[in-house]
Formats: structure tokens, sequence, C-alpha cells
């Protein structure tokens, strides 16, 4: 098979990088992927597939990082888009959207008594430690050391541009790791305004870790005897586990939840809810920006929470997800490979069993996106609702092809 | 440690060593030393030492310190030492083989020609094969300097601590030189060439004009990792974290 060629790609970025810097940055920068084996620019998308700029088609199994969950150019949201295009986007004022859309967040999402809204995931998680502040009077956060809480300084991955005291009120813990959480605890008695936690573990560059027994229920009684806010990070898994909130699927009561990716299928929002409880420190936490009461973005919201509920997205996802890693694994072992499979079916990630440094998974998922399927070697991937089996069956055939490469160059 | 401690352990054990490179490239320090059978050994009290051995026209650079050298400075502050490598009129104290004392002033000479490739001026640049030697020094200094800030900074402690154990390969196309750091046992170590056996991460930097604006900092880094001028491959966080240490070296550096 005449594998893709990025030609075009590669003289736009070129062009790019004499005018942005970096040329793509952030999550998206071609360089945490394979650069030269991956599209760098997209140029339309319909269901579970999307075209580059150089005509090559590829079956989407990351996403847009996680917003896309329904599908590209989903056509009841994009109608419930087009309406409210037409009525207008930004105003003086928020629309009357934003009432009916935090009416069925909050009647969907389990425990919540209120929602807000922003445009990032960054925002929204910013934004929830601020209120544990206001409700607490304490300063300190923990978080799992390797989680992912957005770009903003406090737990930015990044290096550059930080003074210590971005971080000097956040401090980690390991995930799954008692003891190293209630060292953390002891050791900042009184002083912690929150506890801030993904519904389970997924790392950049690492397996997906699910909670092991009983994690969560220690993690919700200390926050509770502690009288410190538990704040759930659910921008990369809500919506992909269970639409009343990750929370659910691993049986849990968080005091406050971000979410943000799958609530638009691409339109951006973000929104942190809330227990009672906290609605009126959250009332005191200025929240603001320029587009961040936008209508579009929340009428489509609304039209994606209305198809989740009518199609049982998450389920589709899930038997999807399901067929695809296990006929991935099953492969493997035809061509006497071991990979290692983690996290949900929904957001699952695989990487090869005998190795650390991803050499192996580099080679993979280059080899599988330059047939037409759209692989991640450092990041967990994520299925949509609108995946089939004939994606998952054609993108089977691409991964037998590029088994056999890693086979031949690397022997196991 | 405090950044003075670092910077002088840069000096010491990044810088010094390039001596090694400009006595087998430089015409006039081979001159210079080519009857020389003498060791120095730069010693920084309560700290690192690095003894320059030279013989048979050679300068071989030892990160340690030697029983008996001909000749010991005794650098009594981490800022002292880093003055006296800035070109600050410090004297260090002779402590062992003062009757050496006359190479010392010869030894000053010496460390000219580092400083001739170090801080090149436009017109030795322009030569080819200088271009080329200043990349190879620029090379090993960034390796070297790199562990030490890995090691010693309290700045990136924690990055450091946090980065996994294994081997990242630098290596300039088409033809060298390279050079690799290695994390083990919790410890960040370089040297110069391949290493021995493969790899866990790997940086290939197309050609020696790529590499000499990547290591004076004139040019983006993920641009040309886009470009794929500058390739890297396997435990990118391993080169994440690299890139974090030769930023705060060149922080470090004047
Ligand atoms: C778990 C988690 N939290 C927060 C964020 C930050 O979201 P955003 O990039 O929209 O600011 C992300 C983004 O990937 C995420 O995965």
């Amino acid at each position: 098979m005449e594998t893709y060629k990025f030609d075009k790609s590669m003289e736009l970025f070129k062009k790019a990088t004499t005018l942005i810097p970096s040329g793509i940055y952030g999550h998206e920068s071609p360089a945490i992927l394979v650069p030269g084996s991956f599209p760098y620019y997209a140029e339309r998308g319909q269901g579970s597939h999307y075209w580059d700029i150089d005509g090559n088609e590829f079956i989407d199994y990351i996403c847009a990082y996680g917003p896309m969950v329904l599908g590209y150019n989903h056509p009841k949201v994009e109608a419930a888009v087009s309406e409210q295009s037409k009525k207008g986007n930004c105003f003086n004022h928020p629309g009357p959207v934003m009432v009916e859309l935090a009416e069925k967040l909050v009647n969907l999402v389990s425990g919540m008594d209120w929602s807000v809204f922003a445009k990032n995931g960054s925002d929204v998680t910013s934004w929830s430690i601020q209120v544990a502040r206001e409700h607490t009077g304490r300063s300190k956060v923990l978080m799992v050391s390797g989680a992912y809480h957005g770009a903003h300084a406090w737990c930015t991955p990044g290096h550059a541009g930080l003074i210590a005291e971005d971080r000097s009120n956040v401090h980690l813990f390991t995930w799954n790791d008692e003891s190293s959480f209630h060292q953390q605890i002891e050791k900042y008695r009184g002083e912690i305004a929150a506890v801030i936690m993904t519904p389970y573990h997924h790392p950049a560059f690492g397996d997906s870790i699910m909670p092991a027994d009983g994690w969560w229920q220690t993690i919700q009684k200390t926050c509770n005897e502690e009288e410190i806010v538990l704040i759930v990070d659910d921008v990369r898994a809500g919506f992909r586990l269970d639409p009343r909130g990750s929370h659910v699927y691993f049986g849990f009561e968080p005091d406050l939840v971000c979410f943000c990716k799958a609530i638009g299928n691409t339109h951006p929002l973000s929104a942190c809810m809330g227990k009672d409880k906290f609605k009126n420190d959250a009332s005191k936490v200025f929240l603001t920006g320029s587009y961040w009461n936008s209508s579009v973005p929340m009428a489509a919201a609304c039209a994606v929470l209305d198809v989740m509920a009518e199609e049982n997205s998450v389920k589709i996802m899930m038997d999807m997800g399901e067929k695809l890693m296990k006929g991935l694994e099953d492969l493997a072992k035809t061509h006497g490979l071991q990979v290692k499979i983690s996290g949900p079916y929904s957001i699952p990630f695989m990487r090869f069993a005998n190795e650390d440094n991803f050499l192996r998974n580099q080679l993979f998922c280059a080899e599988v996106t330059k047939r037409g399927s759209f692989f991640h070697p450092h990041h967990n991937w994520f299925l949509s609702s609108a995946h089939t089996e004939d994606d998952i069956n054609k993108t089977l055939e691409h991964a037998d092809a590029a088994y056999k490469i890693v086979k031949d160059e690397f022997g196991s | 440690m405090n950044s003075e401690q670092v910077l002088s352990r840069i000096y010491l054990r990044a810088v010094l060593p390039l001596l090694e490179e400009v006595v087998g490239y430089d015409d006039v320090a081979k001159e210079m030393v080519k009857s020389w059978k003498c060791s120095i050994m730069l010693h920084q009290a309560g700290g690192p030492a690095t003894t320059l051995v030279f013989r048979n026209g050679k300068c071989d650079a030892l990160r340690r310190s030697i029983t008996i050298p001909s000749i010991a400075l005794y650098l009594t502050e981490p800022a002292k030492l880093n003055a006296m490598f800035q070109g600050q009129n410090v004297i260090p104290i002779p402590w062992m083989g003062f009757w050496h004392v006359g190479i010392l002033a010869k030894f000053t000479e010496l460390t000219k020609r580092l400083e001739y490739y170090m801080q090149p001026t436009d017109e030795v640049l322009s030569d080819k094969a200088n271009y080329a030697f200043i990349v190879k020094l620029m090379l090993y200094a960034a390796v070297f300097g790199a562990c030490e800030v890995a090691n010693h900074d309290d700045h990136v402690a924690s990055l450091s601590q946090n980065t996994a154990e294994g081997v990242l390969q630098i290596k300039i196309l088409p033809d060298g030189p390279a050079a690799y750091i290695k994390k083990t046992g919790g410890v960040f170590s370089a040297a110069k060439g391949e290493a021995p056996g493969a790899a866990d991460a790997y940086m290939d930097i197309e050609g020696v004009q790529l590499a000499y604006e990547l290591f004076s900092g004139q040019t983006d880094a993920m641009a040309a990792l886009g470009l794929t001028d500058i390739r890297i491959r396997g435990l990118i966080p391993f080169v994440d974290n690299v890139n974090a240490f030769l930023d705060r070296l060149s922080v470090l550096l004047p």
C-alpha cells in the first residue's frame, strides 16, 4: 500500500514558522508526535473521519484530543449551532440558552446543584481552586504527580516563564498511593483548600491507571474529615464514562466537577459544577472572559446532551473501543509482539509491553497513521459515537501492516 | 546548591575540560604545550576538582582530583572561582607545587585560547573548520553543563528527580560530533561520542549551522522539530527535561 505524504502540511508549516512561534504550539505541536509521519493541518471532518490539507483521510482516534465525541459535523449539533448563529453569538448579555444548558446539566450530573461556563478546561480548573480557597480560607492545593489540569502557571507541565511562587502552594502525591496522600494531608493539615484529581490517572507518556479498590473512598472520607474541597477534573473523561459524571462511574461524590472537551462536540465550552454549599462562594469569585458567555457553543452543548441521551453514546464508544483494543491485542499476538492496553475502552491507550522508551510505539503509530488511522504514541486515544465497526476493521488492517514493520525493525 | 556553587561546578567540569579539545585542534595551543609534562589541578574548597594532565603535546582532562599534581590551584569560594573564569583578576592559592609557579603564567595564556573559541569574533567564526570546532565545544559544554545543573541546581531539583533513568544520544549530522547524557542510579553523567548499546532517546541535529544556532539560543527548536531539522525519538520527556536543564545552564553561564 502506498502510504500518505504530507508535503502540503510541511510547506504550510514552513511558512507558519516565520509567523508563529513554534509554528504550531502546545498539545498539537508536531514535535510531540513523529514529525514527518503525521499531518500538521486539518482541512475538514465528517463523522469519525477527517481530511488533512494533503487530502489524506484519517479515521480519527484522537478526536481533536477529546472535544469530538459524537462525530465531526454532527447534523443535530450543527443545526443547533447554525440556528443560534443566525440569531447571534456574543451580546451585552448571555442568551437564554445559558439557563437552558445549566438546567440540563444540573438535572443530568449527579450531586451537582449549579453550573458556570467558560471556554477551556484550564479556565475552570483554576477557577474551581479559587472557589475552594474562598470556601476554606486556606491556600494549599494537592494534586497527583503527573496529572494534567491545564496550562495555567500553577499546573502547566511546561518549564519556561515560571517563577517559584507559581507552584509554592501546590503539592504532589502519588496516584493510588494512600500513604503518599496521607503524608501530604498530615504535613499541611489545616492549610489545604482543595484536592484536585482526574477520575482515573491518565498521564501522557504512560499507561492509564484506574483507581485501586477503596482509593476514591479514602480520598473522599479524608477530604470530608479535613474539610478539604474535593474537585474532580473531568475535562478529559467527562461524558465518555458516564453522562452523569465520571464520579458516578467510580462511585464517589466530589464537591466540584470540571468539564470541557466532550461537552461541546468541538464547539468551545467548559463548565464547572458544584454542590449547593459552594454556591455563595462561587458567586463571589470573579469569573468572566470576552467570549465566555457566547451562545453558540452553549446551543451546541444542549444538542450534544440531547443526542448523548438519545443514542447512548457512552455505550457505543465503549463497545467500539473494546472491539478496537481487543483486535489490536489479538493482532499483536499473531505477530509475536506484546502490547499493553490500559484505560477505559472509550479512552484507551496502548504501548508495547517490552519497552519504556516508546520507540516501538512511535514507529507503530506513525505507520498506522500513514495508512489512514490516526494513533498517538504518547497520549491516550479517544473513541466517538460516530466510530463504526467498518472503521475498526479498516484500522485493524492498518495495524496489521504496522505491526509487521515493528516486528521487522525490532524483532520482538 | 545555590547558583554560585552550581556555576563553579559548571566551569570546572564542563568548561575547563574543553582545553582537551583546544589543545587537540588549535595550532597556537599545540605549540604552547608541546613540551609540557605536568598536571594542573583546580580545586574548589569543599567542592569538585578538575585535573588537566599535559604530556606528549596532549591534554587529558580528568574530572577529579589526583594525589600529587604538579600544581594545585585552590579556590576558597565558588564566587572566586567563577570570577576567575569570568576573566577577573583573582589569584588562586597554589597550595601544592608552588615551585612550579612559572607554569601558571603559561597556563593562563593557554586558557586564552579557550576563550578565543568560546567567545569567537566574527572573523574566527567565518572559518569553516573553526565553526565546526566551536560547535563541538558547545555540544560538550552543553551535555556536561546540563548534568551539573541536573545533579546540583535546586531550581531543577524536582524535575531532575522525576526524570526517568535512561540515555539520551545527541548527534550532529551527518558525521558528528556526538555526545550523550545518561541518568543511572539517580545521577546524571555525560560523555563524548556514541553511547555503547542502544539509547532510550535520540536527538539528531541536521548540520553544524543549526546546531550552532540551537546551542546559542538563536533558533526556534519547536519549529525545527516540526520541520524535521531536529529529530527526536524515544523517551521524549527525557529530552524535554534536558532541554530545561540547558535553559537553566544558559541562565547561569554569563
Ligand atoms: C484532565 C484535563 N484537565 C484540564 C485540561 C485543560 O483543558 P484545556 O486545554 O481546555 O485548558 C485538560 C486538557 O487536555 C485535561 O485533559
